[in-house]
């Protein structure tokens, strides 16, 4: 991995909020600097959209603690690899479409890929024990925000592929990867094209589950409602932002890291100028408010019965006002420290354009 | 949250033997120096006791009367009685076992001129071995035929005959006899 790309940030939480306390990017031979960054923190190690694999599947009818073993066999078979070669997680997915089973999100890695990069980082004196990948960033974009629907399609644009997913009540209800065509400069309208169109269709396709879960009138079925996208698209240019943002039905939020995070304003700068380390921050953020040190900003119970409001009586301003608060944050000192070893290198065209035909194709599969 | 980090797929396995080995070391050498220890213990306590022991009976010694005169006399007694069953045990042996004058008396009587002698032994016991040449195998024979017939001299069986020819001493036979005191004692 020596010569790749990497990437860096250290979060911490303090009672006014998350501060960013570094942000850096360099190449493997940089990790060894970086080591006093992890001190007194949780490092977690973030894999590229390139290195993990999705697949939203039928759940396994095991216990849930067996669940991230069971998705093994049927991900290494899509993945056409051997099972004991996977690391697989599941996340539950609310029955907001009309599949007859629940389902769940598979997040797979191959194995000598994670022990490459904890190798790696080992070899640098940094010991990480945990690994997260890159599309957790959605959910920390949307708990960064003082104010937010419900639901929500938040948009993160790292390197050629943009994740984009639908957020409800802070957890990722569906979930799509979609690379992009290799972009030259920052003016790429092709690109900006793209992204607008994948935008769109995923809206249409969650507003087209919002509809189905109604009519269906299905007790179990959590209701759905798309608000205003939310988007992590530092390195567009101003045509092509212009270009994404009319494609839309709304005017798309666009996430303002030194709004959201305390900290020098240089750092800040630095992260929210690249796409990486903002969707570094935006992970690292995830997890402490996942792993409680901090309240997100917003008041996830109640947006969530904002979300029933929304739900039943359409959008009720009053109900979305109340989702509004911030919560108290909890003042407890954790910080996050969040790599990233190894860029991949963007794919050639040519492989770009072959892995767009497969996501089109599996996008007309499921819509 | 997504977590893909198995602790138990991912972190290096430790070879914890050597651990073992070592805690089991460890265990036996603590183990060893307690029964070093405790031994130490019961030394110390039985040489003390020997110490007491010995003590006591000089303190003993030192307050016990003197052996009486009834305990002297009993005490010859025994001794006397003792002696007088050896003497007699002793005289039934050398009625028992051919005197030296009768064992030279019947070597006498079995010489001839076909067999040489070269060992004659005899224990205490009454067992003898005799040892010598013959030139014929018959000469064997007859010798042991007419050691035989001395039963009335002093009766003693011959009960193991050997007799071979080897290189050294051809044309001669080796032979070699054994024999015991009838009764208890053959």
């Amino acid at each position: 991995m020596v010569g790749a790309r990497c990437a860096v940030v250290r979060l911490e939480a303090r009672a006014d909020g998350l501060h960013l306390l570094a942000a850096e990017e360099g190449e493997a031979s940089d990790l060894a600097g970086w080591k006093p960054l992890f001190k007194g923190s949780r490092g977690v190690l973030v894999l590229h959209s390139e290195e993990r694999f999705l697949l939203t599947l039928d759940k396994p009818e095991v216990p849930d603690a067996e669940l991230n073993l069971a998705l093994r066999w049927p991900m290494g078979e899509a993945l056409s690899t051997e099972p004991e070669q996977l690391l697989t997680v599941a996340l539950p997915l609310p029955r907001a479409n009309e599949a007859a089973r629940p389902q769940v999100l598979g997040v797979a890695v191959r194995m000598e890929t994670a022990q490459g990069q904890l190798a790696t980082l080992r070899q640098a004196g940094i010991d990480v024990r945990s690994i997260d990948v890159i599309d957790s960033a959605l959910r920390g974009m949307a708990l960064l925000q003082d104010t937010l629907p419900a639901s929500t399609v938040a948009v993160c644009l790292v390197g050629n592929h943009m994740s984009i997913g639908l957020i409800q009540q802070g957890q990722i209800c569906a979930l799509r990867s979609v690379p992009l065509p290799a972009r030259v400069g920052h003016a790429d309208a092709e690109l900006a094209e793209q992204l607008a169109l994948n935008t769109r269709r995923t809206f249409d396709h969650y507003e087209r589950q919002a509809m189905l879960s109604q009519r269906s009138g299905d007790a179990n079925a959590a209701p759905v409602a798309v608000g205003r996208a939310l988007a992590s698209v530092a390195s567009l240019s101003r045509d092509a932002l212009d270009t994404f943002c009319t494609a839309l039905p709304d005017l798309p939020q666009l996430l303002d890291v030194a709004a959201s995070l305390h900290g020098d304003p240089a750092i800040t700068q630095r992260c929210a100028d690249s796409e990486e380390l903002t969707a570094l921050a935006c992970v690292a953020a995830a997890r402490l408010f996942d792993t409680g040190p901090v309240a997100p900003r917003v008041d996830l119970a109640a947006a969530a019965s904002a979300a029933a409001a929304v739900a039943t009586a359409s959008a009720n301003p009053a109900a979305e006002q109340t989702a509004a608060p911030m919560a108290a944050p909890v003042a407890v000192p954790t910080a996050a420290p969040i790599v990233v070893p190894a860029a991949v290198p963007a794919p050639a065209p040519a492989q770009a354009t072959a892995a767009q035909a497969d996501v089109a194709d599996a996008w007309d599969a499921i819509t | 949250m997504i977590e893909l980090f198995d602790a138990q797929r991912l972190l290096p396995q430790r070879d914890r033997s050597l651990l073992l080995a070592g805690g089991v070391l460890g265990v036996g050498a603590i183990g060893l120096a307690v029964h070093t220890v405790y031994l130490k213990q019961q030394i110390t306590h039985t040489q003390a006791e020997g110490r007491g022991a010995q003590s006591e009976l000089k303190r003993l010694k030192a307050v016990a009367p003197p052996p009486g005169p009834a305990l002297l006399a009993d005490l010859e007694q025994q001794a006397l009685r003792l002696e007088a069953e050896l003497a007699a045990a002793g005289a039934d042996a050398d009625a028992a076992s051919p005197k030296a004058s009768q064992w030279l008396e019947r070597l006498d009587a079995l010489a001839s001129a076909e067999i040489g002698l070269s060992l004659v032994e005899i224990d205490r016991n009454g067992s003898a071995r005799v040892e010598g040449t013959a030139r014929t195998p018959q000469a064997v024979s007859s010798y042991v035929q007419a050691w035989e017939r001395q039963q009335e001299m002093a009766p003693m069986r011959a009960r193991a005959i050997e007799v071979r020819q080897d290189e050294k001493s051809a044309p001669l036979l080796r032979f070699q006899l054994r024999a015991n005191l009838p009764g208890p004692r053959s």
